[in-house]
């Protein structure tokens, strides 16, 4: 349906111009005629409240020259409730807004409004429906952060935690790009999650060997880094940091620096030493955390300067 | 001797860039119709922190102050302003009941900033703090984090991520709000919801265990700021997230130039989240950041390297303004080339209190 199959002779479309009821020119935005039309249309509807199928091939045009219009969405919502339409068709609809407009960010909250319509009106619907748009969404980005944070929704929504689909996914996601640091989140997400009573042992065990795997893959990745620590350094785990100290080694082999310098020593990754001096200084062995954060000051991450200085430095004062 | 490229500021043509952005606009700016109070405000901003607010003649002011109250909407669960006016239903200003011309929470923060940027005198007359807060006040949601407008049910409605939390902790020491004012919002909640949006590594997300990113941790932490809730609390690996989002290649990393995402032209700069490219607007977000959380950690950042990312690789050399990403081909838009800037401005001044 195109706005053309509809009657608008009845309705007066408002004025658009930039001049505002003052006639001051603000920003003068040259709008173009199809713009000032659907836009005169729309404001005509909303004062009147109209919510008809006219309406809502308007909204579907407002949206695609809009997309960050801030009252369309309840609008088209209010539409869709009184003439009762179908959701899933609706569904169907924002799934190809969504695939025409990668950065149209507020279609996701609207999904989320509709499928919880859905689920009041009949009881029951089927979160492996929303698999193939978000497929093909992070296929095209595989890092948009407003499709991984619907995933989310969509697994607290679902409780689909325990689901092998969603550790499927993100070990796929992994392995296409084990830089994806929207991924490495949403995998801290899926087993590290305030609901997941069930954290144990093995699991840990399990997540710090998979990411020791990834990290060997490519040492100087942040990404695998950042989730390690994070297991590391949650106190309800209750790890020793101190344990990881050989596995750091093997990407530094810093003891020969530090014991004399003559040995051009092979760092694989920059990380370890962070980690190491951390280590370090917990074993009481400051003067060996001083000489690291020296050396990435000076030599091994110089563009962090004076956070490494700030960091020895309040070695030395204590 | 040959001069080394010092690179450089290019005020004249930022300037004009902001002075275009007041007046006429291509077509292309229709799809940012709905925020034309935020072009206004990056605009004057803008200028403002160029010094060169006074390029803005009295009448021209007076006029703009005119066009902001334009927008400002009396309703029955509060007041506050709308974002264009092409929201205006040509309705009564005041207006009995809902409808689709709500007052926005960010409409409401902006117009307010440029109110203050233009030293509004009439502001006290013209608004109600008390109302506007009443808006601010119905926008909060249960987990005590805020959506951007209200619904014909008089509902807050829309996403509710760490911007509006921002947004509307702004409004509340803009109107200067304080404990026992009759609608003020509950900081209680506000500050459990910004603390549960923490990320493993430090960094904030738009939701509990979203992805940390450095535009959010932004607003998490100018947020606790705001309500004076930042004392008491550990902010290293914050910190640690934000710096090492300076990015950096070096002979000990550059196989990482490998990755798609990875770009030697982005040296100096900063990304929003880990293996993404860099962008001028992170520059900001991470550096206001560390900022807020202390004097001393901003210090934290290599200036040199950033200024030198800004003004060599983002900044437009032809149109002025700033580009979003290292991109030679890129047009400069409003809200980056204020990005640009205001990160400039903060470097210029942390390098004057060094030196003094």
């Amino acid at each position: 349906m195109e706005m053309d199959d509809f009657s608008w002779d009845d309705i007066e479309p408002c004025e658009i111009s930039s001049a505002g009821t003052s006639g001051v020119e603000i920003c003068n935005i040259q709008y173009s005629d199809e713009y000032k039309l659907v836009m005169g249309y729309l404001i005509k509807l909303m004062s009147l409240k109209e919510y008809s199928e006219r309406a809502l091939i308007l909204t579907d045009q407002v949206i695609k020259l809009v997309p960050a219009h801030y009252t369309i969405w309840q609008y088209r919502f209010d539409i869709i409730k009184f003439l009762k339409k179908d959701i899933l068709k609706e569904l169907e609809w924002c799934e190809r807004v969504a695939l025409e407009n990668q950065k149209n960010y507020q279609i996701w909250h609207y999904r989320q409004l509709l499928i919880e319509l859905y689920i009041n009106n009949n009881g029951k619907f089927k979160p492996e429906f929303e698999y193939p748009l978000i497929d093909t969404m992070i296929g095209e980005d595989n890092k948009n952060y407003h499709v991984w944070a619907y995933r989310k929704w969509l697994v607290e929504k679902f409780n689909l935690y325990a689901d092998q689909r969603e550790i499927f996914f993100i070990n796929e996601m992994l392995t296409k790009d084990i830089r994806n640091n929207s991924a490495w989140n949403h995998r801290f997400f899926i087993f590290f999650n305030n609901n997941n009573k069930e954290i144990t042992k093995n699991l840990i065990k399990q997540e710090i060997e998979f990411t020791k795997n990834a990290i060997d893959l490519a040492p100087q990745n942040p990404s695998p880094w950042n989730y390690l620590l994070g297991i590391y350094e949650n106190e309800k785990f209750n790890l020793n940091l101190k344990d990881l100290e050989p596995f750091l080694l093997k990407y530094s082999n810093i003891e020969e620096e530090l014991n004399d310098g003559k040995i051009e020593p092979l760092i694989i990754s920059t990380f370890s030493l962070e980690i190491l001096a951390k280590i370090y200084q917990l074993n009481n062995l400051s003067e060996k955390s001083i000489k690291i954060y020296n050396l990435l000051a000076d030599k091994y991450d110089p563009i962090r300067k004076n956070y490494w200085h700030y960091k020895r430095d309040n070695l030395i004062s204590i | 001797m040959t001069m080394s490229a010092m690179p450089e500021l290019l005020l004249e043509k930022h300037v004009r860039y902001f002075h275009r952005l007041l007046g006429i606009l291509p077509s292309q700016f229709q799809s940012a119709d709905s925020n034309k109070l935020v072009i206004i405000y990056f605009a004057l901003n803008g200028l403002d922190i160029l010094n060169k607010l006074d390029t803005v003649k009295i009448p021209e002011r007076e006029l703009l102050i005119k066009r902001i109250y334009e927008n400002y909407l009396v309703l029955p669960g509060g007041e506050g302003f709308r974002g264009s006016e092409t929201y205006n239903l040509g309705e009564n200003k005041s207006s009995s009941s809902y409808n689709y011309d709500p007052p926005n929470l960010a409409a409401t923060f902006i117009a307010l900033s440029i109110l203050f940027i233009l030293k509004d005198s009439s502001i006290v007359q013209r608004l109600d703090r008390d109302k506007i807060m009443k808006y601010v006040q119905r926008c909060q949601i249960q987990d005590g984090s805020f959506k951007p407008i209200l619904n014909l049910d008089g509902k807050p409605f829309g996403d509710s991520d760490l911007r509006y939390s921002m947004i509307a902790a702004t409004i509340r020491k803009f109107l200067k709000y304080d404990k026992g004012d009759n609608n003020d919002i509950d900081l209680k909640l506000l500050e459990a919801s910004i603390i549960s949006r923490k990320s493993y590594d430090g960094g904030f997300g738009s939701e509990v265990f979203t992805e940390s990113h450095g535009g959010l941790t932004y607003c998490g932490i100018s947020t606790l700021k705001l309500i004076n809730r930042i004392e008491g609390k550990s902010w290293d690996k914050t910190i640690d997230f934000l710096i090492h989002r300076q990015i950096s290649f070096t002979e000990y990393n550059k196989k990482e130039l490998e990755y798609e995402f990875n770009d030697i032209d982005d040296i100096g700069g900063f990304n929003g989240r880990l293996n993404k490219y860099g962008d001028t607007c992170y520059a900001f977000w991470c550096l206001g950041s560390l900022k807020i959380l202390s004097d001393e950690f901003v210090k934290f950042v290599d200036f040199t390297e950033l200024e030198k990312y800004l003004l060599n690789k983002t900044q437009n050399k032809i149109m002025g303004g700033f580009n979003k990403t290292s991109d030679e081909d890129e047009i400069p838009d409003p809200f980056h080339s204020f990005m640009g800037i205001i990160t400039l401005s903060i470097i210029n001044d942390e390098k004057s209190r060094n030196d003094g």
